[in-house]
């Protein structure tokens, strides 16, 4: 090959250039292959996608969150329809003066600029920049005098915004981080995984809910920039390299009036007039009997919830996906905290539209947002308006009287506020027409300093009771306990039972009537509707041990109880029943058949375990959400003409002038249910209770660790009442109430029940 | 006057000459379309001042025969290293620090030159004109000086400091040492230790602690980005692998037939490809025109090397075959540095593309090879000139 070389090419040089010549050949096809390889194929496509990409920007388009409205078509939750002004974040951090100083002197020097180094550069930033910073700085003085807040404000608010996005950034570094050390195999410096995300791009609300007058003024300064840069513009077109920038406004570019996304709600204060002609006598006569207008403050706050940010569990569960999922979560989103806003987040939440903006062509391809769809509730926003202010402490309905027991039996010191909760449910839909919690949600402390609501353990009034806490239900258990005897024919319908006045013999002060307590008389031979009128503990105790604990709890299951009642309401109790499948306790014996042992119910379930006996045994699920009951519930095939002795207990209960849910004992035996048109047919309960005690330490997951002194204790006084307007086959309503540590059911919740029926009138229920 | 008409119609002789020039003045042409894609200014200012000037400074090279250039070399390496020792001098008059250099001088009141651009026409000549009648560098010792004259403008150049001229010079003296001769295993030899100290280089870059390292930090980077990206490793292109990432992407975007101008112009912008008018022209090039114009721009250059390289084989004067084959390799060593940065296989260091990227120095340096390699070749070769570089047959020659 060498020889054949040197035949062919003696010359020595020019085979060496032959040589090098060949080097040169191989070199070159290196390159064209390299370039081949990075310019066909898949790799062309990838890197084509990443070029065209550039010339993209792309913004999300905010939607609006669905309306929450109530049963009569009233918007109880709406997205405001103003305007905040938003502002560019390099304009919040104050990186905008600088860049547009970079910008205008790199114009200006176009010709040298690449031959400058940093310190060149850098001197002719610095000559520029003021200008750009005073623009910046009027900027925020004219949005503190048209937004009428202080300055403070403003930079707090930009203090805000700049902490908000860093995080942002600094979660998107760690995920980064992660991922690639994940696909290197090989740990990774946070300084390498550092990326810019959208948030830095965007612009973000300096001022909230604007006026019209505020906007006016602020779209006239961006009018005034907008037509300046026209006229920059073509002043820079004629004067070429030697413009210097002559704006002045040139900031108010990068501002912008958006529709933002603040969530209210219109009904949340209500003024209510609330009758007093209807009060136990003592209340009317200090109102003297006229009607008492007052302010009701976070009307159905407790049902509807409140937005919050997301967490990083919201981006788990739902994470944000420009193509999949544009209703996904991302940084700065809100989302339902607690309610229906919780509940319905997915439907309420709806999905957002997307822009992407050519900059070459300055084309948008805009994608429309789709709203979030409405949720109607059962709710009466109207009803609970007047429910919660009647079940105000002002009123004295919800303030220990000193009618509510004898002076020796009392349990909260007289005109302490007194906590509670009231449902009213239609019997015919399951669905909830009111649903009060008290103490109220304080407005004012709930948006300045939620924490501290959180904190208040003696009243607890971020609870939404009705739903999330259960209750020993007392006596208002017994026509449950009774229509599942005679159902059981563990009883005949006429048959009469003899009570002592103890239940067992050995032990006659254990489990005894309350009228065997007071004057040592039993009732004697008696029948289930005269235990229910008289509520004979002994009576009932008997039944469970006819029955036994586990048929019972079996019944009540039936009813409803042992788990949430699926109402719609977030972080619903289940209550509690026996478990059927373990030990049963001695104590327990006999017990529960009176609401006392292992039994506990909430405000819901008890008024939906009771509309099963005005539904003739039919038991339907509650429900807040109008129209949500359509093709459920079940029969519990319960004995119908057990069912009528069970209402008329209930109705002699709260009719007859034996019945224990028929008078205040301590106002000259006056009735407690005085409504005109409607029969009642009501239970009373008074159950035992633990006590509340201060939680002085939580455990690492947020439970009760340790707990100090008692803050409040005694008994829940229930009443639990069907309604029945004159004329009507069956009661059409049922309401339910607990009045928390306050002793005698009949005697505190009872009057409470009955302005409720008013209530139900005025708003014309019970015709 | 009869030298200067026989000069003259040697001149206007076809010769391979006339084909580097058409070559490079064609890579030239795409040069100042490829600078008006992305900055059209400069393009104006490339094709009506630094065009016609360096043409006009090419003209000028035609004219002096090469004996009297070979005469003037050695003044003229002296003068041009002087002036690179001028240029590392603390706070020397007319010269500006760019980009943190100290490349140029400012010419008051005209223009600001880059004198390594002129060091490496000077080098080449000095080189041809040391080793023209030698035979000295076929021994190892023997190839000190040679390695002697590159070192001195490469360790002045390396100060000031401007790394990716420096890198020329090596791979010219090598291509230069093979016209000429040198014996291949020593050659070769030597290659392969500079490609294993290269190695330990790149390898103490790479894994060793940070007290080891030998290289500046921001050399470091360049390395370790380059290897980055090479593995598919992103970590580096919002930083140190930013310039060639987006020189890579602009490449494989532009595909086999590339954007177009209007289309290549939004591109480039928006992609913000930094030094997209002078160093970076060559992704510019592959986005406009595609893979395409890029093999027509490769395809140039082995016009143009290769036409070099027969203007050398056709000259019997060992001064001009030599100076000829140092203009060939040192015009595609900086084509092929440039590329190769581009394309992801070498780190990224400040180099232009000859004849194609934005710059009078770097255009005046290449077209006055271009116009020394014109004037060798028309010269007709003297009657009794004795074979050059012919050491394992100095008969061959002549028969």
């Amino acid at each position: 090959m060498r020889k054949a070389l040197r035949r062919q090419v003696p010359s020595m040089f020019h085979r060496r250039l032959l040589l090098l010549a060949a080097v040169m050949l191989l070199v070159v096809a290196v390159l064209g292959l390299q370039t081949a390889r990075l310019a066909v194929g898949e790799e062309h496509r990838e890197r084509r996608l990443r070029a065209e990409n550039a010339l993209l920007t792309e913004r999300p388009i905010p939607t609006v969150r669905g309306h929450i409205l109530d049963r009569k078509g009233r918007v109880l939750a709406h997205d405001e329809p103003g305007f905040a002004v938003v502002v560019d974040y390099d304009v919040i951090t104050g990186d905008w003066a600088y860049n547009q100083a970079y910008r205008e002197a790199k114009r200006a020097h176009r010709e040298t600029w690449g031959e400058m180094d940093r310190t060149e550069r850098e001197a002719l930033v610095a000559e520029l920049q003021p200008k750009y910073d005073e623009q910046a700085e009027m900027l925020w003085s004219v949005l503190a005098e048209v937004g009428a807040i202080e300055r403070e404000r403003i930079e707090a608010r930009r203090a805000t915004i700049i902490r908000r996005v860093q995080q942002i950034g600094a979660g998107h570094t760690r995920r980064r981080q992660a991922r690639m050390a994940a696909d290197l195999e090989e740990p990774v410096a946070w300084a390498d995984a550092v990326e810019s995300v959208q948030e830095e791009t965007w612009k973000h609300a300096i001022l909230g809910d604007v006026g019209d007058a505020t906007r006016g003024l602020i779209a006239g300064f961006i009018a005034e920039a907008e037509a300046e840069e026209v006229r920059e513009t073509q002043r820079r077109l004629e004067e070429g390299g030697d413009y210097v920038s002559q704006q002045a406004l040139k900031v108010w570019l990068e501002v912008e009036l958006l529709r933002p996304k603040q969530r209210r709600y219109p009904f949340e204060t209500q003024t209510v007039v609330v009758p007093t002609d209807s009060l136990p006598s003592v209340l009317r006569d200090r109102f003297e009997a006229q009607p008492r207008e007052m302010a009701a403050e976070g009307v159905g706050l407790h049902l509807l919830g409140l937005m919050r940010d997301i967490w990083a569990e919201d981006e788990s569960r739902r994470p944000f996906h420009k193509a999949r999922d544009r209703g996904g979560y991302l940084a700065g989103d809100r989302a339902g905290g607690s309610g229906v806003e919780a509940v319905f987040e997915d439907v309420l939440r709806g999905v957002r539209g997307w822009q992407v903006t050519h900059l070459d062509t300055g084309a948008k391809d805009i994608t429309a947002p789709v709203p979030g769809q409405d949720v109607t509730l059962s709710i009466d926003i109207a009803l609970q308006a007047r429910i919660q202010a009647l079940m105000d402490p002002s009123i004295g309905l919800m303030q220990s009287q000193p009618w509510h027991s004898r002076e020796e039996d009392h349990q909260a010191k007289v005109g302490q506020p007194l906590n509670g909760a009231a449902v009213v449910l239609d019997i015919e839909t399951g669905e909830v027409l009111a649903a009060v919690s008290k103490p109220d949600l304080p407005l004012r402390e709930l948006r300045e300093n939620a924490r501290s609501i959180y904190q208040n353990q003696y009243d607890q009034p971020f609870l939404n009771r009705p739903f999330v806490v259960a209750y020993q239900p007392g006596s208002t258990v017994k026509p449950l306990v009774l229509a599942a005897a005679y159902t059981d024919r563990k009883i005949g319908l006429d048959e009469i039972v003899d009570v002592r006045g103890y239940l067992w013999p050995n032990k006659p002060t254990v489990y005894r009537d309350w009228i065997f307590k007071q004057t040592l008389t039993p009732f004697g031979p008696i029948d289930g509707v005269f235990a229910i009128k008289r509520s004979s503990n002994v009576f009932f105790g008997m039944m469970q041990q006819r029955m036994g604990l586990k048929r019972l709890t079996w019944w009540y299951e039936q009813f409803g109880l042992g788990r949430p009642t699926g109402v719609g309401v977030k972080g619903e109790s289940s209550g509690r029943v026996l478990d059927r499948t373990g030990p049963i306790l001695p104590a327990d014996e006999a017990f529960t058949a009176i609401g006392q042992g292992p039994i506990a119910w909430t405000v819901i379930q008890g008024a939906a375990a009771h509309a099963v006996l005005a539904r003739e045994g039919w038991y339907l699920p509650p429900t807040i959400v109008r129209g949500g009951n359509a093709g459920r519930g079940r029969d519990l095939n319960l004995s119908s003409r057990g069912l009528t002795r069970v209402l008329e207990g209930m109705r002699l209960s709260a009719s007859d002038s034996l019945g224990t849910t028929h008078h205040l004992s301590m106002l000259n035996r006056e009735p407690i249910f005085n409504a005109e048109g409607v029969t009642v047919m009501a239970k009373s309960g008074t159950a035992q209770a633990a006590p509340l005690k201060e939680v002085v330490r939580y455990d690492e997951q947020g439970y009760p660790a340790e707990w100090g002194r008692v803050l409040r204790s005694g008994d829940h006084a229930w009443v639990i009442a069907l309604v029945q307007p004159d004329g009507a086959r069956r009661p059409t309503h049922v309401i339910a109430c607990v009045v928390e540590y306050a002793g005698s059911g009949g005697q505190v919740a009872g009057p409470v029940v009955n302005q409720i029926i008013h209530a139900l009138q005025d708003e014309g229920y019970l015709e | 006057m009869n030298q200067a008409l026989a000069s003259l119609r040697g001149i206007l002789t076809p010769n391979p000459g006339w084909v580097a020039l058409a070559a490079a003045l064609l890579l030239s042409l795409i040069g100042v379309m490829a600078i008006g894609t992305v900055e059209p200014g400069y393009a104006d200012k490339q094709g009506e001042l630094w065009l016609p000037a360096a043409l006009i400074v090419m003209l000028v090279c035609l004219l002096p025969h090469p004996r009297m250039i070979g005469l003037v070399t050695y003044p003229m390496l002296v003068g041009v290293l002087l002036v690179l020792v001028y240029l590392i001098m603390p706070g020397a008059p007319l010269v500006p620090r760019v980009n943190g250099a100290t490349s140029w001088i400012d010419i008051p009141g005209a223009m600001r030159v880059q004198p390594s651009e002129l060091a490496k026409v000077v080098f080449v000549l000095a080189l041809a004109r040391y080793l023209r009648f030698r035979d000295s560098y076929r021994t190892l010792i023997g190839l000190l000086v040679p390695f002697v004259i590159m070192f001195i403008p490469v360790m002045l150049i390396l100060k000031q400091p401007d790394l990716g001229t420096a890198l020329l010079f090596a791979p010219t003296l090598f291509a230069v040492l093979v016209a000429a001769g040198a014996k291949l295993r020593h050659l070769f030899s030597l290659l392969g230790l500079a490609a294993a100290a290269v190695a330990v280089v790149v390898a103490i870059c790479l894994w060793a602690p940070p007290s080891m390292q030998i290289l500046k930090p921001h050399q470091q980077k360049r390395i370790v980005s380059m290897v980055s990206l090479a593995q598919g490793d992103t970590r580096y292109v919002q930083d140190e692998g930013f310039q060639q990432d987006k020189a890579m992407t602009l490449i494989g975007a532009g595909g086999l037939t590339g954007y177009g101008a209007e289309q290549a112009t939004v591109i480039v912008t928006y992609n913000k490809l930094p030094h997209d008018h002078n160093d970076m022209i060559y992704a510019v090039i592959v986005n406009r025109w595609g893979l395409l114009g890029a093999w027509a721009v490769m395809g140039l250059y082995i016009v143009l090397v290769v036409s070099i390289l027969l203007a050398a084989g056709r000259s019997r004067d060992p001064f001009a075959r030599l100076s000829c084959v140092g203009f060939a390799a040192m015009i595609f060593t900086q084509a092929s540095i440039n590329i190769g940065m581009h394309l992801g296989l070498l780190p990224i260091t400040g180099i232009t593309l000859p004849f194609i990227s934005y710059g009078g120095s770097s255009l005046v340096a290449t077209f006055i090879m271009i116009g020394l390699v014109m004037n060798f070749a028309s010269r007709r070769p003297a009657l009794l000139s004795r074979p050059s570089f012919e050491f394992d047959n100095a008969d061959a020659i002549f028969q």
